[in-house]
């Protein structure tokens, strides 16, 4: 378990490397980030369904301009592995453990934030010492300033992963142990919620009154195919 | 001396790194000279050469990363032509990399932000309903083809045409580039509704009020410009006590 966690944590400092630092590659992306933590404790299918979840309503968040945007992949990764590891010990509780975990995560993604910025601060102080390199025409200097910089947001990823699981494990199982067993039946409603909630959040930023006409089409494609599959 | 294909592909590969030290101050400043090294260290032999090169591309400099690529290979062919210029313009240089850096900025963040990321991630979403892990495999490989052309193609570009890339970025072409992914992102999010539904919804009304609910919840939220995290988290604890007073009346 230990092996585990710790290797979550390493998975965690590249996902939250892959954010804004460096390669933006996607891969801190709900949908893929999820089912890593899931191949990492080994229950993809609950990784997946957690990033399924989460995936579209963290689309509507456009890191663009000087939008502060919350660190919705990380959090996402951070309740995953939580939600897994709650799984087995309250496996009478998933819909509770499901809520639980999805709350936690988007508290982690907002407590990221100020995190964020305070590290963004200190590459501040990386660049005195840039300027001071520059002043030598030092560039062996200035690349190992930048790759200080690098290493330096995937230990605070690792970190900052580290911390918030174990806030989770401290905090939710106290939590789920004094839920009242009756609410469970109650949350049956969280997933067809979420997944209307990411369908307005993505019809927001791709249906405009232009496109009306093809997201209509779209819907009688699907609908017809539905009807002749027959399928789910 | 020129740059060769290896030095081309050595800029573009440290332009992944462009936001590493990302700073209030100058913010990707850091990345962009990080980028332009091997540029520096091949054609820059004298130490005043490569002080005054640092202090040149040391400045502020803010764009989106995926179109940096363009300002590193037309700042690399800027700086190769002063080496032989007898007057270099650095001044102009400058200007042209501020204002250059705004409209790639505003490309970007559309082009990649605003369309091509929620449409394949849509398209990765729909894959994941019916075949698991592979939906972030396709989510993945259609998101980062298009990504790894531009940043390539973008640093190759830019060096081979220096000012002119202006030439080469028409708006006017980006533009409609983005309408076309619009129309499909529209397309797709037609057929998420359904993939959406049938998966949300096993026959039982209050679940398909919740599917309803969570849809209008969310765009309204969104429209009065609240966070995704609260408006989820507002979601989430709404639906937990409708569900619950549900199951109080039941009993």
């Amino acid at each position: 378990m230990v092996t585990d966690i710790l290797l979550l944590c390493l998975l965690g400092g590249i996902i939250s490397t892959d954010v804004d630092a460096a390669w933006q590659s996607m891969l801190s992306q709900p949908l893929v980030a999820c089912p890593l933590a899931g191949a990492v404790l080994g229950n993809v299918e609950l990784g997946l369904r957690f990033g399924i979840l989460l995936q579209l309503p963290f689309l509507a968040e456009l890191p663009v301009g000087g939008a502060k945007v919350s660190f919705g992949g990380v959090g996402s990764y951070v309740g995953a592995g939580m939600a897994i590891m709650l799984r087995s010990t309250f496996s009478e509780l998933p819909n509770l453990v499901l809520l639980s975990c999805l709350l936690f995560s988007l508290a982690t993604s907002v407590a990221l934030i100020p995190l964020v910025n305070w590290l963004r601060r200190t590459n501040s102080y990386l660049m005195g010492k840039v300027d001071l390199a520059a002043e030598a025409g030092d560039l062996r200097r200035i690349s190992t300033l930048h790759y200080a910089g690098i290493v330096n947001a995937i230990a605070f990823g690792i970190l900052t992963t580290g911390a918030f699981l174990l806030i989770g494990k401290l905090l939710l199982p106290q939590l789920l142990t004094f839920v009242p067993v009756g609410v469970e039946r109650a949350l049956y409603l969280v997933q067809p919620v979420l997944l209307g909630a990411g369908l307005g959040a993505v019809a927001r930023l791709l249906v405009r009154k232009k496109t009306i006409p093809f997201a209509l089409t779209g819907l009688l494609v699907g609908a017809s195919v539905m009807f002749l599959v027959g399928g789910r | 001396m020129r740059l060769g294909v290896f030095d081309l592909v050595r800029a573009t590969v440290r332009s992944f790194y462009i936001q590493a030290v990302w700073s209030y101050e100058r913010m990707l400043s850091l990345g962009f000279c990080f980028a332009l090294i091997p540029f520096a260290r091949k054609m820059l032999k004298s130490a005043k050469e490569r002080r005054l090169f640092l202090k040149r591309n040391l400045t502020f400099f803010n764009t989106n990363p995926y179109m940096a690529g363009w300002l590193i290979g037309a700042v690399m062919r800027l700086e190769e032509e002063a080496l032989t210029a007898e007057k270099p313009a650095f001044r102009q240089h400058e200007r042209f990399k501020s204002r250059m850096s705004q409209s790639l900025a505003a490309i970007g963040d559309q082009l990649f932000w605003e369309r091509l990321r929620p449409l394949t991630a849509l398209l990765g979403w729909m894959v994941a309903m019916y075949w698991g892990v592979a939906g972030a495999v396709v989510f993945l490989v259609t998101y980062n083809i298009p990504h790894l052309f531009m940043r390539f193609k973008g640093v190759v570009t830019g060096y081979r045409l220096g000012f002119d890339i202006t030439k080469e970025i028409s708006l006017k072409k980006l533009h409609k580039r983005s309408h076309d992914l619009l129309r499909v992102g529209a397309l797709a999010t037609g057929l998420a509704f359904v993939v959406a539904a049938r998966s949300a919804i096993v026959d039982d009304p209050i679940q398909i009020a919740g599917f309803v609910g969570g849809i209008v919840g969310m765009f309204i939220l969104l429209k009065i410009k609240i966070p995704v995290p609260v408006a989820l988290t507002v979601l989430l604890i709404a639906c937990a006590v409708f569900g619950g007073l549900l199951g109080h009346a039941e009993m």
